[in-house]
């Protein structure tokens, strides 16, 4: 045989099959297909596989359409986490009165196609999501109804038995607007369709599904972005230069990037040396060690310690309604025999300020709700004698092999600490806190499992200890709903169904009565006392143990392409990665790096 | 009626490999079932919304359930699958609904023929040209040779492709570390994107090569040994034949057992150059599968399983085909067991 031609058969047969490939790969409408790196943001760790579908009425639609970004559809307002506002977007102002909250909206605000936005979307998107079970229908629970007064104005009507201002203001800082006229024609082509088929009228849940699967891949949004491209590796976004509110709220000029990238990497480490050669601008990956990348160009918020701006706690939840979980007394043990510490500077990197008991931040917005003498007197720390103490005088006892006895003599059981597998700074504060725990001679045990098989013990409460972040954003309705993840009982179930907060199912009527109470409050001495309060109550509980202070978003950048990015020396947006809520204003801020 | 013996040798090892593909298939459908978590599970992680509560999680999740059919006995679920996929239908994505496992696979597999079918049969080729060369001249050739051929083929695929991308992406920055090509490119017939393309298959390409080269060179220059002692080598020498056309026969005797181990060892190189893919987050089906199996996506797991299954199978066939006719004692046995 030739061997010339064989080489040369085999060459062109990958070739060939890799156009075929190309031609295949990513069916999205792309007339460009190339974007200049010095007009490109390279976003990245907010969409882990190929994307699916663009339509926000699916349960995973792909970046940037989930999760509160304002870059094609936006939302009312935007959430700031460092001032603790919401700031205005679609919404122009808000304002509450007893179960009434009305909200302006801006008279500027258009659809890309150039049509007004107006009360009529804002309220279709509602009763889209009241109609409908989308993952936002739960909104429904704090709302009765909502009125339109006018082009520009509507008034939404909390409900009187589930009165929240708090959960009202989440709820109008995360909902995307959707535009009526697109999604109005879509049902009702659902609907015919259907119709059609079957012969009789279809019920909701079928429109529903119909419409689940339209790809929504080229929407019509209301934010400075429009969705240019797709592939089963990128999302392209490309600037919409004339974005009603360029005028109307950022001061006339243009967000800086003509395009938005994001990159799907398969893993944190991919993330990492994105970043760190200058192939990825904006981040939110964990990149252990951060501060050896600065020396590439890569920042943080702070440029030391802590690095990230903290506002989540990850906790670890037990399984309240068993032995031994069920005594205060072994709770508190287990409390204080974990090396917060250890945790903070070992699996954290010392991305985390000095845990402070209980489970309010003692800095930013939380900080007026911090009672430093509660602390102090009903607070637990890192201190393995006094845990000892603690379970000797509740009536434990040491067996020879030095693992704990319960006070009826009993031997306790080997407890598992869960966490899902593969999430390597969970694992590792895991493996601390276990270490503490059976120094004191608990019988505990790492079981790191995969991601569904924990979500589903942790729902189920099949489970003894295990790793959390009961609120894992930040939102308005923080530190309420912190406290009413763990310490509500209001949708309680027994052990084997489905929980989807308090999943340690903590039951203490005076706690409800409380976290109902608090958004009820109007004076804020009153609800500065009754946090102060429910974190007493929290504190002398323990319904869970905080472990660590974590950032909402591990905002880290790279500024090899641009510059002017948000930190703490120029906080001119908060750390929210450029686009998620009020952090979208840093995209009009940021420069080439070349032109500083 | 008479079957010529080739056709009865094809026939038998036909029905053979449709055996092994039914009990694939079975297999297929049943592995994926057997975790502790169904697919819906996965997709109700990702819930999380202002207001969301248990019974409303509960709704959402028995929608889930019957939209995708589990909430169907097993074997309904089974002859549903097997009818389908005999029509070519492999389903809906469950993780990626509504997309069809048919598009999910038809975007990533041209990736993976293009990267393995020249890496497998080059990499063949060329391992066993060198091991019958080196064979054939010792020497120092053959004393460089030899332990850098173990090395590649004790090295499992994986732990080269990191170490390539170490050496080559990270310590000296002259390929990318990852992926099928440049993030500021959409896939086009554009010369920027297919030298792009080409810059990024270097690595994944180079991680199955090498090792398959060195797996092949030993076993072909073991082989080639045995070969040098017989006979007709001594005779074509003492005839004064040339070096190449000494090789030639050389390569063509040994070349059947190597054949055979190609086709027995198809099935784990397959395997291993998908873990390949996933180290590069190259955007093959190796990629889909690992997604998949991370989401728990029964219809794509079982898509990607049964397209590997198919493929590992026909090649074997092929392969079988092929000894039957380069090895004429085959076609003797066969007539013999005709007679």
């Amino acid at each position: 045989m030739k061997q010339g031609h064989f080489l040369f058969s085999m060459v062109s047969l990958g070739l060939a099959l890799l156009l075929l490939g190309c031609g295949r790969d990513g069916d999205g409408p792309p007339e460009l297909k190339e974007f200049p790196r010095e007009k490109t943001l390279y976003v990245g760790g907010f969409q882990w596989g190929p994307p699916i579908t663009f339509s926000p009425l699916h349960i995973t639609p792909a970046w940037p359409i989930t999760g509160n970004m304002n870059l094609i559809y936006e939302s009312l307002f935007g959430y700031n986490q460092l001032s603790g506002n919401i700031e205005p977007i679609i919404g122009l102002n808000h304002a509450l009165q007893g179960r009434k909250l009305t909200v302006e909206l801006n008279p500027a605000a258009r659809w890309h196609n150039g049509d007004s936005l107006t009360a009529d979307d804002v309220y279709y998107t509602f009763d889209l999501h009241r109609r409908y079970h989308t993952t936002f229908h739960g909104h429904w629970n704090f709302l009765s109804d909502i009125q339109v007064e006018g082009r520009h104005r509507l008034v939404f009507t909390l409900k009187e038995e589930n009165y929240n201002p708090y959960m009202m203001l989440d709820i109008i800082s995360v909902t995307p607007i959707l535009p009526k006229k697109i999604f109005a024609e879509l049902e009702r082509q659902a609907s015919e369709e259907l119709h059609g088929k079957s012969g009789k009228a279809p019920s909701d849940d079928e429109v529903f599904s119909r419409l689940q699967e339209h790809k929504n891949d080229k929407p019509i949004g209301s934010g400075p972005y429009t969705l240019q491209a797709y592939s089963n590796q990128t999302i392209v976004l490309s600037r919409v230069d004339d974005y009603w509110g360029n005028e109307a709220i950022r001061g006339g000029k243009l967000p800086a990037p003509t395009y938005i990238i994001h990159s799907t990497y398969t893993s944190n480490d991919k993330f990492s040396l994105a970043l760190q050669q200058g192939n990825l601008d904006i981040s939110q990956n964990f990149i252990p060690q951060v501060w050896t990348k600065f020396r590439h160009q890569v920042g943080t918020w702070y440029d030391k310690e802590p690095y990230y701006v903290p506002a989540i706690i990850p906790s670890l939840l037990m399984a309240l309604t068993k032995a031994p979980f069920n005594d205060p007394a072994f709770r508190r043990a287990s409390a204080h025999a974990i090396n917060y510490d250890q945790i903070k500077r070992l699996a954290m990197y010392d991305y985390t300020p000095v845990l402070q008991p209980g489970y309010i931040l003692p800095f930013g917005k939380e900080q007026v709700y911090f009672n430093a003498q509660d602390t102090e007197k009903h607070g637990v720390n890192y201190n393995p004698e006094k845990a000892r103490e603690i379970l000797s005088q509740a009536g434990y006892t040491w067996g020879a092999d030095g693992l704990l006895i319960d006070p009826s003599g009993t031997k306790i059981r080997t407890l598992y600490a869960s966490c899902p597998s593969g999430w390597n700074d969970w694992e590792s504060t895991l493996r601390i806190a276990v270490a503490g725990m059976r120094s004191v001679g608990i019988d505990v045990r790492e079981k790191f499992v995969e991601y569904p098989v924990w979500d589903r013990d942790l729902k189920t409460g099949n489970f003894d200890f295990t790793m959390r972040t009961p609120h894992a954003e930040t939102s308005p309705s923080v530190p309420w709903i912190r406290f009413d993840k763990v310490m509500s009982s209001k949708q309680w179930r027994p052990v084997g169904e489905i929980m989807y907060e308090n999943e340690g199912r903590y039951k203490n009527p005076s706690a409800d009565s409380l976290l109902q109470a608090i958004p009820k409050l109007t004076d804020p001495e009153a609800v500065k006392e009754a946090f102060f309060a429910i974190n007493r109550m929290f504190m002398q509980d323990l319904p869970v143990i905080p472990l660590m202070y974590r950032p909402w978003h591990l905002y880290q950048f790279s500024q090899k392409q641009w510059t002017n990015f948000p930190t703490e020396q120029n906080p001119h947006a908060p750390p929210q990665c450029l686009f998620v809520g009020a952090g979208i204003k840093a995209l009009w801020e940021i420069r080439p790096a070349d032109r500083k | 009626m008479f079957i010529s013996p080739a056709f009865r040798y094809i026939l038998r090892r036909g029905g053979w490999y449709l055996l092994t593909l039914f009990v694939a298939i079975a297999l297929n459908f049943a592995l994926p079932r057997l975790g502790p978590t169904n697919p819906v599970d996965t997709i109700m992680t990702r819930l999380d919304s202002p207001g969301m509560d248990s019974q409303e999680y509960m709704r959402l999740y028995e929608k889930y359930m019957r939209d995708f059919n589990l909430d169907k006995s097993l074997p309904v679920q089974f002859f549903t699958y097997l009818g389908k996929s005999l029509q070519g239908d492999l389903g809906v994505s469950f993780t990626r609904h509504p997309q069809k496992v048919n598009d999910i696979l038809a975007s990533g597999l041209p990736w993976t023929l293009a990267l393995q079918i020249p890496a497998l049969l080059l990499g063949w080729l060329v391992g066993n040209l060198l091991g019958a060369y080196a064979a054939y001249r010792r020497g120092i050739f053959d004393k460089g040779f030899y332990p850098v051929s173990l090395f590649f083929s004790s090295i499992p695929y994986f732990c080269f492709a990191i170490l390539l991308v170490y050496v080559f992406a990270i310590h000296f920055p002259l390929l990318p570390a990852f992926g099928g090509y440049a993030g500021n490119l959409l896939p086009d017939f554009s010369f920027t994107f297919l030298a792009s393309a080409a810059q990024h298959y270097i690595l994944p390409f180079l991680s199955l090569f090498l090792i398959l080269v060195g797996g092949q060179a030993i076993g072909m220059r073991s082989m080639s040994i045995y070969e040098l002692g017989t006979d007709y080598v001594k005779y074509a020498k003492m005839m004064g034949l040339g070096e190449g056309r000494i090789v030639q026969y050389i390569f063509r005797n040994a070349m059947l057992p190597q054949l055979t181990g190609l086709a027995l060892s198809l099935g784990a190189m397959v395997g291993g150059a998908l873990i390949t893919e996933i180290v590069f987050s190259y955007p093959g089906l190796g990629m889909v599968m690992f997604n998949a199996i991370r989401e728990n996506d029964y219809p794509v797991i079982q898509g990607c399983a049964l397209l590997v299954t198919v493929g590992v199978l026909a090649a074997n066939f092929l392969v079988d085909i092929l000894i039957g006719i380069l090895d004429p004692r085959i076609g003797a046995s066969q007539q013999a067991g005709g007679a």
